[in-house]
């Protein structure tokens, strides 16, 4: 089975069982605020630690369930434009329901300055160590993939590369978070902020540039131009970088999230902040330029553009109702290569 | 299988008053069907669990903070009609079970019968419900006609009065006779707990009703009983949840 | 065979009735979930079919109850352990939290 629906189970089990927790906090909150219950209002008996348990116990998953997709997306890229099978498939496989379980036992570190008992704390920042480790399984099974592959630098792939390096950064922060006493100075600073950019844009939303990039001639039967689309990525990772990585230094110096007005010895990295936003910014605006333009004026692109050998690549261009006129049998391992037809790689759709 | 000439799979009707079942078109058998909607539904039972745990965990977490609260809050609650409430749910869980069961075997008059008795189950449940509420409100433990009302702060102190929490024969006292500790929180987690649990109680009641019409047509027979199958899903899960509320807000204390 | 399930949990039912008559202490909850938790299981493998159902349909079911849990262990734990550290407060004295929830000036009924 491919990574991606892997990836996709992974976050289905944590969508069933997280969401509902959601549910019902804010079905108590509502009634808090409706007819005063006292839940969580302390002037009625009630804890509002109980409520940050409640909160995130769903919110910690939340984010894995926005990060295990774009895993996905990463780990179907990796493969596909280095044409060489995932290193450590079945790994990846497992790591990404080694994370689904683990993070449900790491909610309270988003709670470490709230009050809760100390060995609670203990409890969480242990347990959130562990869940570093299937994530790093991931990276580095990536990066081996990519070990002596047939590397091709297309623009699907530099935003592939972008992400390995920008989600490693983005993955070690978070482990520094993660260290109880640390996270005593850093909570609600920048540094958090500086860390979660880079682990939700930094990381999911360029996996899902890349996703675009990758499926966009399967979706549209159309190429981007790929000399824009390079410039727009390496825009984007400069941009990215200059705006989020002072983030991290002004956090640990103390700069605290959320606040207007700051001491003048924050401003330089205020003002390398929006310049790099600047950047990024027009990076993303090149990119859904072309992105559009090419709907308009681009060149048809091949029937397998980049040589996948996944159903996703063997379906026709605009994929039919039901995707396939039948269920289609597979044969083969799922990223054997041998079985790529070369030719379809450079004859164009239609 | 689809849109290219194939026939859709029909399930015959094993009888003149039953009507035959067209099989979902992007499933290949009515066995694949099946177990697609069961497992999608026991996921959504899932759900639920994790729902109602939360208030669960609500529960044990205040209960923890005020056990002197919680023990003479729950001796407020009439633990003879929790009982009979318990003992009409489980009744009906069994006559929603025989429901399922006579579906199954294509027995027309006994689904149709076992189906509205426990319909019937769920409306005295609702009307022992609604008895045990009005008890609430008379003795000031949680007015209902009251509960959206402000709550009164008192400036500087941040104390302040509930509308709904009047306590008229003060009965949450302890033993020196000084008021408990947020001696209304039992009640709100009480009257939350059993509310949804209610609402929940309704809807596996309109649920049943649906399905009652479905029977009445014939739609359900052995080779085709699903949605009676998921809704008795669906019943039990209310009477679990009931079997777990009745010894903790009736009993324990 | 449902007839006899559904006799047996009446008579469970009764059980926690009386065992709620006796007072075993701290265990008082504990023996009350206990004796939910098999009716609760009666009332799953029987009346839902879960004895005869797929492994599947088993493990997803089942695993709520294990996610739900870690909600209760952790949230539970957290309170219990809050106040350790602080000598003053370490025992559970009957109306002792008032420290951290200061009493309304005014009491709360009218």
């Amino acid at each position: 089975m491919p990574l991606f629906v892997w990836a996709l189970y992974a976050t289905a089990l944590l969508q069933v069982l997280a969401t509902p927790v959601l549910g019902i906090t804010v079905l108590l909150v509502a009634f808090e605020r409706l007819y005063h219950i006292g839940i969580f209002d302390p002037r009625l008996g009630g804890d509002p630690v109980l409520f940050e348990h409640f909160f995130w116990f769903y919110s910690h998953p939340a984010v894995y369930i926005m990060v295990l997709p774009a895993f996905g997306i990463i780990s179907e890229l990796v493969s596909v434009h280095s044409r060489k099978p995932l290193f450590g498939y079945k790994l990846i496989a497992f790591s990404s329901l080694a994370i689904a379980i683990i993070s449900f036992l790491v909610w309270g570190h988003h709670m470490f300055t709230s009050g809760q008992s100390t060995y609670a704390m203990f409890a969480f920042s242990f347990l959130t160590f562990f869940v570093a480790i299937p994530t790093a399984i991931k990276e580095f099974s990536w990066v081996a993939t990519i070990w002596k592959g047939s590397i091709a630098l297309n623009s699907p792939m530099l935003y592939t590369l972008a992400f390995l390096i920008i989600f490693a950064i983005g993955g070690l922060t978070g482990v520094i978070l993660g260290a109880l006493n640390v996270d005593l100075h850093l909570h609600d600073t920048y540094f958090v902020v500086a860390h979660f950019h880079y682990v939700m844009m930094g990381s999911i939303a360029l996996a899902f540039f890349a996703g675009l990039h990758h499926w966009w001639p399967k979706m549209f039967g159309v190429m981007y131009n790929e000399t824009l689309a390079k410039i727009a990525c390496v825009t984007i990772f400069v941009g990215f970088n200059v705006t989020f990585l002072p983030q991290f230094e002004m956090g640990s110096q103390g700069m605290p999230r959320r606040y207007a007005t700051y001491v003048p010895e924050f401003q330089p990295y205020h003002s390398a902040s929006t310049v790099g936003a600047i950047i990024l910014g027009s990076g993303v605006a090149l990119m859904v330029s072309y992105l559009v333009a090419s709907l308009f004026i681009g060149k048809k692109a091949m029937q397998n553009q980049w040589g996948g050998v996944t159903l996703d690549w063997l379906t026709p261009t605009p994929p039919p109702l039901e995707n396939f006129a039948h269920a289609p049998k597979v044969t083969t391992e799922v990223y054997d290569y041998s079985t790529l037809d070369l030719k379809s790689t450079q004859t164009p759709i239609g | 299988m689809s849109h290219d000439g194939h026939h859709s799979v029909v399930i015959p009707a094993p009888g003149p008053e039953f009507v035959p079942h067209t099989v979902a078109h992007h499933f290949d058998t009515p066995v694949q069907e099946f177990q697609s909607a069961k497992l999608g539904f026991w996921l959504f039972l899932a759900t639920e669990i994790l729902l109602f745990g939360g208030l669960f965990a609500a529960y044990f977490y205040y209960h923890d903070l005020y056990p002197e609260t919680f023990r003479v809050g729950g001796q407020q609650l009439d633990w003879k009609l929790g009982a009979v409430n318990t003992s009409v749910l489980l009744l009906s869980s069994w006559t929603m079970a025989m429901g399922v069961r006579s579906a199954q075997t294509s027995q027309k008059q006994k689904t149709m019968l076992f189906c509205a008795l426990t319909v019937l189950g769920a409306v005295i449940f609702m009307v022992i419900k609604f008895f045990e509420y009005k008890a609430k409100t008379e003795h000031g433990l949680f007015v209902f006609p009251h509960m959206f009302d402000n709550y009164q702060v008192d400036g500087s102190s941040n104390a302040g009065s509930l509308a709904w929490f009047t306590d008229v024969h003060n009965v949450m006292v302890d033993e020196t006779g000084a008021p408990l500790l947020h001696g209304h929180l039992f009640f709100a987690i009480y009257v939350t707990m059993t509310a949804i649990h209610g609402l929940h109680v309704i809807i596996g009641a309109g649920l049943i009703l649906w399905i009652m019409k479905g029977v009445a047509k014939g739609r359900f027979h052995a080779g085709y009983y699903l949605p009676v199958d998921l809704v008795g899903l669906y019943w039990h899960l209310v009477d679990l949840i009931w079997i777990f509320l009745f010894p903790l807000l009736y009993l324990v204390p | 065979m449902f007839t006899n399930v559904l006799i047996v949990l009446l008579i469970l039912t009764a059980v926690t009735v009386i065992a709620s008559r006796i007072d075993f202490g701290p265990a008082n909850m504990l023996i009350a979930m206990l004796i939910a938790s098999v009716k609760a299981s009666l009332v799953i493998l029987f009346f839902m079919h879960m004895k005869w159902d797929t492994a599947i349909n088993k493990i997803v079911f089942l695993s709520s109850f294990l996610f739900l849990s870690l909600l209760f262990i952790f949230t539970l734990a957290d309170q219990a352990t809050r106040r350790i550290d602080h000598p003053m407060h370490a025992t559970k004295a009957k109306v002792s939290k008032e420290w951290a929830y200061p009493k309304p000036a005014m009491s709360e009924k009218h």
